[in-house]
């Protein structure tokens, strides 16, 4: 069984975000790293490591698409346990939507060749979308289980997860190959060992652009349908303090509900 | 891409690791471990163990990492920063403290026995080395083992024992011969197993609470005379040189510990409204707090420096000891002004402040005193009484 989990470099959780008046994006950590691995995605990785020591898998392949800095979180996944890992990167994919970012990855799927299962994390912390595990699944003309919380067996051909619902869980069955995207409750991702990170540094990372790929469709800003006409900071919150002053308790208590009516907050 | 002049990306990665391993197995459970006056050594340092982190410099053979002591720098940066002492405190122990003569000088066989499952987790170290009339004075000690065929007889009493509830093994200094002073000691492990062996009493401390600390006696505890590492009447020397390490792992916890609460106090008095402004904006807070972030980073390049002769294979004995004098005078005065700059906020428990106020205190007192720090860095000056 052969298995891809697609990941993406994102900006560090704690990393300071600055947009300037042009709508460009800059962020650093003055106390970390300014960019991880997806923090959504520790949960596919993980996932995908548990099919190599529970169901056999006999290759957990880590693949983003983007700059070659993103080597370094490619690194922590085969820290943490994947087999190999590959960087899909060209200057033509820049500006791609989830689309294109589809297409792009679909095609190294299916470069890579004979996967059964191609993981995701829910979504990435940066654009928040959570469309391209269900449109790379379209692109590969795979079956999307989204949402996925527990794998329960594979054999015969076939796949049968759980699913995080709105009302509960749902236990479905596919047949491979399939494309998942898993929420937090699957796992506990592992970290990755000091051993781990020895071998992720030594290790060989190839590198595949738009030549090495038979990709369908356009990518890149040109062919993205997505237009990001305005980026702006979010304004901070402004709050302010009242203090209700009364002679009593009961009396501060009858100003505070009458204001609390005033302000339509009950 | 890193920027640091010691630390490569893979440093970088493995700081991640340590950093994540502080946030999520140890942090979460401070307020449970420090009220409890002790924590799960076995279980936490399975899970180190299980990282890596216990042996990232012993040899490869037993488990080890057989890297340079710049991971080492890492680890002990990233667990001192942790929301207490005590427990970075007995981790440094499990790996600078009370294995490094074993590693260096062990035979192959102590080394399976016992080094093995320190580097994977399965066994507590101590070490036993101070006792109730003898603390820094390293010298007067009185627990003696004595040769009885194969073995060896212990009696004696040991204080101040980090981890001694828990331990599974102590490295123990003990007499081996009747010469007096420094002369015919020896490193013995002792499996605390050993029929004769109790724990008297866990003592209640100022501070370092998530730690357990013991008083242990020894009545007639017999151990193989295999289990002294090195040769007899060298237990001393090879203490001595196992102290540089010590020193030199709380040198470096101390710096980012500090550091983590002079950030907080800068968070701290960011938010602190006085008089119409936050508290920081008054000059002497700025003022005060780019002078302790000053004295802070030279104790850090001090006690790098220290890591780089150490690497070398060079004596770092006075260096190391300078870095430990200096990390516990500036620990107590960071740990004084931060306090004050969080005025009633330092005073209560619901602040990790006032834990910070009580742990940072042991510094110049543990591994050491300030006092015999600067004995030994007058003696390699050559400025003792009589030169």
């Amino acid at each position: 069984m052969k298995v891809v989990v697609c990941i993406k470099q994102t900006p560090s959780t704690t990393a300071v975000l600055t947009v300037d008046d042009s709508g460009h994006v800059s962020w650093d950590d003055p106390g970390g790293k300014p960019n991880i691995l997806n923090p959504w995605d520790e949960y596919s990785i993980e996932e995908g490591v548990r099919l190599k020591e529970n169901h056999g898998a006999s290759d957990v392949i880590a693949l983003t698409v983007g700059p070659d800095e993103s080597k370094n979180a490619l690194k922590t996944c085969l820290a943490m346990g994947c087999t190999q890992a590959e960087l899909v990167t060209d200057p033509s994919f820049e500006g791609s939507d989830t689309v294109g970012t589809a297409r792009i990855l679909a095609a190294a799927i299916n470069n890579i060749g004979d996967v059964d299962i191609a993981l995701f994390g829910k979504q990435a912390i940066d654009g928040d979308t959570g469309l391209t595990p269900v449109q790379t699944a379209r692109k590969l003309g795979w079956t999307p289980l989204t949402f996925v919380s527990a794998i329960k067996e594979i054999g015969d051909g076939q796949i049968t997860v759980e699913r995080l619902v709105d009302d509960g869980k749902e236990t479905v069955t596919a047949s491979l190959p399939v494309v998942i995207n898993v929420v937090k409750e699957i796992n506990e991702p592992r970290y990755p060992s000091l051993m781990g990170i020895r071998k992720a540094n030594r290790a060989n990372i190839p590198e595949l652009g738009a030549a090495d790929l038979s990709i369908d469709g356009g990518v890149g800003s040109a062919a993205s349908k997505v237009d990001w006409s305005h980026i702006y900071a979010i304004p901070p919150r402004e709050g302010s303090c009242e203090i209700i002053e009364a002679d009593s308790v009961e009396e501060q208590a009858r100003l505070l509900a009458d204001k609390l009516f005033e302000e339509k907050v009950i | 891409m890193t920027n640091s002049l010691y630390f490569t990306e893979e440093h970088e990665m493995f700081r991640q690791t340590v950093r994540r391993f502080v946030e999520t197995e140890i942090n979460p459970h401070v307020e449970k471990w420090e009220e409890n006056r002790t924590f799960p050594a076995h279980d936490l340092f399975k899970k180190a163990g299980d990282l890596g982190l216990l042996g990232i410099t012993y040899p490869e053979e037993y488990g080890g990492m057989g890297l340079d002591y710049w991971y080492q720098v890492v680890m002990l940066e990233e667990v001192g920063r942790a929301d207490c002492a005590g427990v970075p405190m007995a981790l440094a122990v499990q790996t600078d403290m009370a294995t490094p003569a074993l590693a260096e000088y062990g035979t192959p066989a102590q080394k399976e026995k016992f080094l093995t499952p320190a580097i994977s987790g399965d066994a507590v170290f101590a070490i036993a080395v101070s006792e109730p009339d003898a603390g820094s004075d390293v010298a007067a000690i009185r627990t003696r083992a004595v040769a009885d065929g194969d073995d060896y007889i212990i009696n004696g009493s040991k204080m101040w024992i980090t981890s001694g509830t828990q331990a599974d093994y102590l490295t123990l200094l003990a007499r081996t011969s009747g010469e007096y002073g420094f002369k015919g000691m020896s490193l013995i492990i002792v499996p605390t197993d050993t029929p004769g062996f109790s724990v008297s009493r866990k003592l209640e401390k100022l501070g370092n609470h998530s730690s357990d600390t013991a008083i242990l006696t020894f009545e007639d505890v017999r151990v193989p005379q295999a289990n002294r590492i090195g040769a007899e009447g060298m237990g001393f020397i090879l203490q001595m040189r196992q102290f540089q390490k010590e020193r030199l792992a709380g040198a470096l916890m101390s710096v980012s510990g500090m550091e983590r609460i002079i950030r907080m106090t800068i968070d701290y008095t960011r938010q602190r409204q006085t008089f119409g402004k936050p508290l920081i904006d008054n000059q002497w807070i700025h003022f005060k707090i780019t002078e302790l972030l000053t004295e802070v980073e030279a104790l850090r390049q001090l006690a790098y420096h220290c890591t780089r002769m150490l690497v070398a294979g060079m004596d770092l004995t006075k260096e190391v000891s300078m870095a430990k004098l200096k990390a516990g005078r500036l620990a107590r005065e960071v740990a004084d002004t931060c306090l004050q700059f969080h005025g009633g906020m330092g005073y209560v428990e619901e602040y990790p402040m006032a834990r910070y106020f009580r742990d940072a205190r042991l510094l110049s007192i543990g591994g050491g005193a300030d006092e015999i720090m600067m004995g030994i860095i007058a003696k390699y000056e050559d400025i003792l009484p009589g030169r």
